[in-house]
């Protein structure tokens, strides 16, 4: 009885070990969070496994929802076959094991859990409930982003803009609690207050009821339990020891019918209960983990092999991480966020009574782009005029949709106000073509490859950013996020306030 | 709260932020003694080894498979206790679908999308929420009532089974067991080649979707969004 005990205990620490590393390697980008910058290099190419928001400043890897959903939204230019890949690799292999193992989102609901509660039970109803989440997929996820992707052109993440408690708590919060990033503020609004409100409900709802976020509303998860009957990694029954009595189901947390069902997240919680020792944790003929009585009645050769295979894995699994907590804090180049610090350091204090820099208050560095028409557009040209500078991307949604408003106050103020839209360095579509029917009247231009213009401005990886001149060439403002027709008003008479004071 | 004064001092000053570091702090202020004391008991709860104790779930499917393998012939009250349950499988499901018709209607409908401001998005966003969320509640609502009901007739059929278990010849029982066993040993084999096959269908499929999708680009718009901080995405805007 008490070597069962000491089996069981294991096994779950074992367990929280795994999620506590899978957590720790997806976000091995830890001086992101003391920089408040999100990291920019090459491995984020690759999605994680689990749902781990692409903007939390430790994020090495991309997040597989995110990304489905912008792959959905540019239907319409190209297919995103390399997600639909990535998804079903993920899916052929794990299944719904990476919920129970592998998910940072898994284990932060898990811990919650732990608040010492009542705690709803599992029932009829929350069965059928754990069938949301299937209508959120279809909806947030698949529907909504591809119908703005191919009727409007719009790159629309609706489960991440208006649902995803991940993204609100990895992204948002560990970017606003940074001191660095106090810019951000200006951007709350509406949205965050809404999305803030679904992450508290949401983590509420997780002390009282055992990982309502997986069971009820993820579609990640929903996507995962899709491949679960057939994939490689998980819990299985082996029939031919198995009673049918029951108690793995009765003792499981999540809503399944038999184990390795759609719901099941192969936590392996159920091989403590089971009396005959019929389930395990396989990787197809491997067994990961055996049940209990196999633990107890193995021969000493067997058990010596079996331990210096996990010695061995441990290691590999240990080497792994501390190479990818100093590759990705001190050694990666796109780690390096000091460079952006560093331009507006190396241009201030030119002279003794001209300060330049980015920050308002100081002169703007002078710097040139050609236009997308072939015109060269040169900063210090526009000395007498309000210079509004707007920085933007075609896959970023409230850059698009501002856009008109930066257009209509050329339009009505052209003889003293030029508006330059600089295009960040990274292109995913051909930019004159997006543009072709929009009947835009505002020069657009890209950034060069070594990004000129964002850093002379103090661009950061957060798109809009709206950078306000005033005639003598002073920056008036310099604003992370989206702009309405009234602040951009405010802007205009502000910087010529500003002037008129000089 | 915040939002609410943040938006009046908006109407005033358009320069004026919503939440300020200050507002933020003040609210997080008043909520820390509640965090304080979460994560207090918590951590007393770990060191004191208190088990949360769960009431194991009551699966009556389970009890009724385990002693209708021992039954040889079902009695007609059992037979029409199986019609009721794949009736009410059906109606169940059948409702769920049902009330997912206007959600697919609607979500068909072009004009339901027509907004691309951020204004416009927004209230398209609520309208779709106002449509969907009444029809989503109502079909969870009609399948949780049909498995409850299902729930009901399979405790009756239980009790039913248990019945002429008693008064049952015990050396049928234990024959018509061990036949059933063989026939799922064999049953399984067959299944075992097929997921084999769809595995390797689908690792197949994963492989030439990935290649192909380093092809034509798609892996490096994963790249491109990804290195960009989504402001929307995260609540920012």
């Amino acid at each position: 009885m008490k070597r069962s005990k000491d089996i069981k205990k294991k096994r779950s620490f074992k367990r929280r070990l795994i999620q506590l590393y899978a957590a720790l390697l997806f976000n091995a980008h830890l001086r992101g969070f003391i920089e408040g910058e999100i990291y920019t290099g090459k491995t984020k190419i690759v999605c994680t496994p689990g749902l781990n928001c692409y903007s939390c400043p430790g994020a090495v890897g991309s997040c597989p929802l995110g990304a489905l959903q912008n792959a959905l939204a540019a239907s319409g230019k190209r297919a995103g076959f390399y997600l639909f890949g990535i998804m079903l690799l993920y899916g052929l292999i794990f299944g719904r094991t990476i919920c129970g193992w592998l998910c940072p989102m898994g284990l932060i609901q898990e811990l919650l859990h732990k608040i010492p509660t009542f705690k709803i039970p599992k029932s009829r109803v929350t069965r059928a409930l754990s069938y949301l989440k299937y209508v959120i997929l279809a909806v947030f996820v698949i529907a909504v982003p591809l119908w703005y992707g191919l009727w409007h052109d719009l790159p629309l993440p609706s489960f991440c803009k208006y649902i995803c408690p991940a993204g609100t708590l990895e992204g948002a919060v560990s970017l606003i609690s940074n001191i660095k990033n106090n810019g951000f503020y200006g951007m709350l609004g509406a949205l965050f207050t809404g999305k803030a409100v679904i992450m508290l409900v949401i983590g509420l709802m997780c002390v009282f009821c055992y990982r309502a976020f997986c069971r009820f509303l993820c579609p990640l998860g929903a996507i995962y339990s899709l491949f679960n009957r057939f994939a490689l990694i998980g819990v299985k029954v082996d029939k031919s020891h198995c009673s049918g009595c029951g108690n793995c189901v009765r003792h499981c947390s999540m809503d399944i019918r038999h184990v390795g069902d759609h719901e099941c997240i192969h936590c392996g919680k159920c091989m403590d209960f089971c009396a005959q020792d019929a389930i395990s944790l396989k990787a197809g003929k491997i067994t990961l983990l055996p049940p209990k009585s196999d633990l107890a009645d193995r021969s000493l050769q067997s058990g010596k092999k079996r331990q210096k295979i996990k010695t061995c894995v441990g290691a590999a699994a240990l080497a792994l991480l501390l190479f990818a907590l100093i590759w990705f804090n001190f050694i990666d180049p796109a780690a390096d966020h000091t460079k952006a610090e560093l331009s507006n350091q190396q241009s201030s204090a030119v002279s003794e009574t001209v300060v330049t820099g980015y920050e308002p208050g100081q002169y703007l560095a002078d710097f040139s782009v050609i236009t997308l028409d072939q015109k060269r557009f040169t900063l210090s040209e526009q000395k007498g005029k309000v210079v509004f500078i707007n920085l933007w991307g075609t896959y970023c949604t409230p850059c698009v949709q501002e856009l008109p408003l930066f257009d209509a106050l050329y339009r009505e103020h052209r003889e003293d106000v030029e508006v330059i839209a600089v295009h960040s360095s990274i292109i995913t579509e051909d930019i004159s073509a997006f543009l072709s029917d929009k009947g835009w009247t505002i020069p657009f231009a890209v950034d060069t490859e070594d990004d000129l213009v964002w850093k002379t401005v103090g661009g950061t990886s957060s798109m809009p950013q709206t950078i306000v001149i005033d005639p003598d060439g002073k920056v008036c403002f310099n604003r992370h996020g989206s702009v309405t027709k009234e602040l951009l008003n405010t802007f205009y008479q502000q910087a010529k306030a500003n002037d008129a004071d000089t | 709260m915040i939002l609410r004064s943040g938006l009046a001092l908006k109407q005033t000053d358009p320069m004026a932020d919503i939440y300020t570091p200050q507002a933020l702090s003040n609210a997080l202020f008043h909520c820390l003694p509640l965090i304080l004391l979460s994560f207090a008991l918590t951590v007393a709860a770990v060191l004191m080894s208190v088990r949360i104790k769960e009431k194991p779930f009551q699966d009556v499917e389970t009890v009724r498979d385990l002693l209708c393998k021992k039954i040889k012939e079902p009695s007609p009250l059992i037979e029409k206790e199986r019609r009721v349950q794949r009736t009410l499988h059906v109606v169940g499901w059948c409702c769920f679908g049902l009330c997912m018709v206007p959600v697919l209607i609607y979500l068909c409908i072009p004009s339901h999308f027509a907004a691309a401001d951020a204004k416009g998005l927004s209230q398209t966003i609520f309208t779709l929420l106002c449509h969907i969320l009444p029809w989503t509640l109502i079909s969870i609502g009609a399948l949780s009532v049909c498995l409850i009901l299902r729930d009901k007739s399979i405790l009756r059929e239980t009790e039913a089974a248990r019945e002429i278990i008693k008064s049952s010849d015990r050396q049928k029982i234990q024959d018509e067991t061990a036949l059933k066993n063989k026939v799922q040993t064999s049953e399984n084999r067959k299944t075992g080649k097929g997921v084999m096959i769809l595995r390797l269908g689908i690792l197949l499929t994963a492989v030439v979707l990935i290649v192909m999708g380093i092809m034509n680009g798609s892996a490096q718009d994963v790249l491109n969004k990804a290195v960009v901080i989504c402001t929307e995405c995260i609540g920012l805007g």
